[in-house]
């Protein structure tokens, strides 16, 4: 609207460019130069001040105050242009040639922009090391101050740091208007981490068919049910996310009717995590212990490693487990064995914690007894979306494929079972600590054998407390 | 261009340069070249060397085609305090750019509707469109967050110590108020318009 009528704005004045002398020499108006010059600076009007310190030391070439002001800004223009690309770089992705630039500028002198953007472009390649003395000095600058402090949080947040983080992110959002909502969000998010973190979850649950024996297959009669869970969990990372971590959590499932199945469980496990969670390779041995209407029922062991690696949106990852299972129970002990699960995944991410994704899925149980040792494999898509700061929806769906290995004389059959599965949930953080979980799941076994065909429907409520400590 | 012109028939006219007109006349030619930095710097050093009041007048006109709409306003206001017998539609219609680039658009119409077809038909045409886009602009209630925008930008150039734009802000913020049923903030404006006319009084 106004372009049309303002034609054209004004081509940028060089102060690097040479200056020639006027003819004729004039010390007063060099010095009304001068004094306009200044001026301009003073007000930020480079491009003026510019022309001005020109015009001052073309009427008076010997004029020391023109000639430093002139060079400064020249000093000044360059690291602007050098500024500008660094910045262009940067949001091409290209964060080792802005940090190239960044550099070359704080070379000829303090720059706190130059050390915020530097020490983001670090934080970005997780060089947190090298990033933190940079956002530092930003933070120094008062107009820094809140996005400096934003990226120390995540910083700290990624080393494990989740009160340190916490501090950063609230300081950042009582600082500046424009970063309170993200800092806010970071801030419930590092309430939940940290070097040690304890986590409670309780709920109630209904299932129309409630897993009464080891591989999940029906119980004849139906065994629809509904269950009270109670869970605890303490993790403890000395190192944060990237280092060694131990892991001791319990949880008990009261059924309404089928009480004798009433189930505990307890685990320990310890490994190692190399990097954090986008790119990261991981190593873990777990115990788990399992008791059922008051008896032991599971004695496992289990080895998982397991990797993933994003670039950009793409992020791919692999797992595998061994788990070596001991049922104690006599109807049980046919199941004990040895299970093998694997899984490739691919998924795309999007901002705010959004993703859609494939994975391969495969299960080798291989059973002391023969009849029941199978091979379960399969496809399954899923996605979780973020709906503003607090609500969050996951959607998961499914098919796979198990074939026993050997024929089972009870059924006169060697069984094969294909599963359709699909699971929603939507989580709502009520507060800092505080997640409800609302979930649904939906089963259907089609099977060869036609007692192991079934519809299962469960859904429920869970409530999570999670706190983050040091 | 018609400053430029302007200038030289003058200056040429005189047939000598008095102190500083050299200076005035070196700012036409560059307004002329669309070299505006320079163009302002001369048209300064021209009023800091006494060519004439009409030099501010022209500083402040070259100041919009640098887009710093807001300086331009406080310039055109203390070349009118200075002398308000230079102004001219064409300086009217300069002024009228700067209000409109600062969101003062009633500022803007006020000068707009005196400015006609006194210019030229060139700029007549561009008068008249910017007068329609006011008027779709202003078609509707102003919200009471626009009013308040107004205040936000009357408090923080009174807090720097540019009265006269600050004024220019309150204003405009006193005009929409009037707008709406509930004239929001209308008294609140017009009281600081009345504290800085005291600040501003010598």
């Amino acid at each position: 609207m106004i372009a049309s009528v303002v034609l054209a704005v004004a081509a940028g004045i060089d102060p690097c460019a040479p200056v020639e002398p006027a003819q004729k020499q004039d010390a007063g108006a060099a010095q009304a130069y001068l004094e306009v010059a200044e001026q301009e600076q003073r007000g930020g009007a480079l491009d003026t001040a510019a022309a001005a310190y020109r015009s001052a030391l073309r009427a008076d070439p010997q004029n020391p105050s023109a000639r430093a002001a002139l060079a400064a800004l020249c000093r000044r223009t360059t690291a602007g242009e050098q500024f500008g690309e660094a910045l262009r770089r940067m949001e091409s992705g290209d964060r080792r040639g802005a940090i190239a630039l960044f550099e070359r500028i704080r070379a000829a002198g303090p720059d706190p922009a130059s050390a915020l953007l530097e020490g983001i472009c670090r934080y970005e390649l997780q060089e947190d090391q090298e990033a933190v003395p940079l956002l530092r000095e930003a933070e120094r600058d008062p107009t820094l101050a809140p996005s400096a402090q934003l990226f120390l949080g995540l910083v700290s947040l990624r080393q494990g740091g989740g009160e340190e983080a916490a501090r950063s992110f609230e300081t950042a959002a009582a600082r500046d208007p424009a970063i309170a909502p993200a800092a806010t969000s970071l801030l419930r998010l590092a309430r939940r981490e940290g070097r040690i973190v304890f986590s409670l979850l309780a709920g109630p649950s209904a299932d129309s068919n409630v897993d009464l024996a080891p591989d999940g297959s029906p119980t004849a009669g139906g065994s629809e049910d509904a269950a009270g869970t109670v869970a605890a969990s303490l993790l403890v990372r000395p190192s944060g996310e990237s280092g060694p971590f131990a892991r001791a959590s319990g949880s008990y499932r009261k059924l309404m009717r089928f009480t004798q199945f009433d189930l505990g469980s307890a685990e320990a496990a310890a490994g190692w995590q190399l990097g954090r969670e986008p790119r990261h390779a991981l190593a873990e041995y777990a115990y788990d212990f399992l008791g059922l209407g008051g008896d032991g029922y599971l004695s496992a062991h289990r080895v998982l490693v397991e990797g993933r690696w994003t670039f950009r949106h793409l992020s791919l990852a692999g797992s595998y487990a061994a788990r070596f299972e001991s049922f104690l129970t006599g109807a049980a002990a046919p199941y004990s064995g040895t299970r093998h699960l694997a899984e490739l995944s691919g998924e795309w991410r999007f901002a705010g914690g959004s993703a859609v994704g494939l994975a391969y899925g495969a299960v080798r149980d291989l059973t002391d007894d023969a009849t029941l040792t199978y091979l379960e494999h399969g496809p399954r898509a899923y996605a979780r979306f973020s709906a503003g700061q607090n609500l969050r929806f996951a959607f998961d769906a499914g098919v796979s494929r198990r074939k026993y290995d050997a024929l089972d004389p009870a059924f006169a059959a060697t069984r094969a079972d294909t599963y359709l599965d699909g699971a929603a949930a939507a989580e709502l953080d009520l507060a800092d600590r505080w997640t409800g979980r609302f979930w649904g799941a939906w089963r259907k076994s089609f099977s060869n054998v036609s007692y192991f065909a079934y519809t299962e429907l469960s859904g429920g409520v869970t409530l999570t407390f999670v706190m983050g400590l040091l | 261009m018609r400053i430029a012109a302007f200038l030289a028939v003058v200056c040429l006219a005189a047939g000598a340069l008095a102190a500083g007109e050299d200076h005035l006349l070196a700012g036409a030619q560059l307004f002329r070249d669309r070299r505006f930095q320079e163009a302002y710097v001369e048209f300064t050093v021209a009023a800091r060397l006494g060519a004439g009041d009409d030099a501010a007048w022209y500083a402040a006109a070259t100041l919009v085609k640098l887009e710093r709409p807001e300086d331009a306003l406080e310039a055109f206001a203390a070349a009118e305090r200075a002398a308000p017998s230079i102004a001219d539609p064409l300086l009217d219609y300069y002024r009228a750019l700067a209000c409109y680039e600062a969101r003062l658009f009633l500022c803007a119409d006020r000068l707009l509707e005196s400015v006609g077809d006194r210019t030229g038909p060139r700029i007549g045409a561009q008068a008249r469109k910017m007068r329609a886009d006011i008027a779709a602009l202003l078609a509707t209630e102003p919200s009471a967050d626009s009013i308040d925008w107004y205040h936000a930008h009357g408090a923080a150039a009174r807090k720097e110590g540019r009265h006269s734009l600050a004024a220019l802000y309150y204003t405009e913020a006193a005009a929409l108020s009037r707008r709406r049923q509930d004239r929001h903030r209308e008294a609140e404006a017009r009281a600081s318009l009345a504290e800085l006319r005291k600040e501003i009084a010598p």
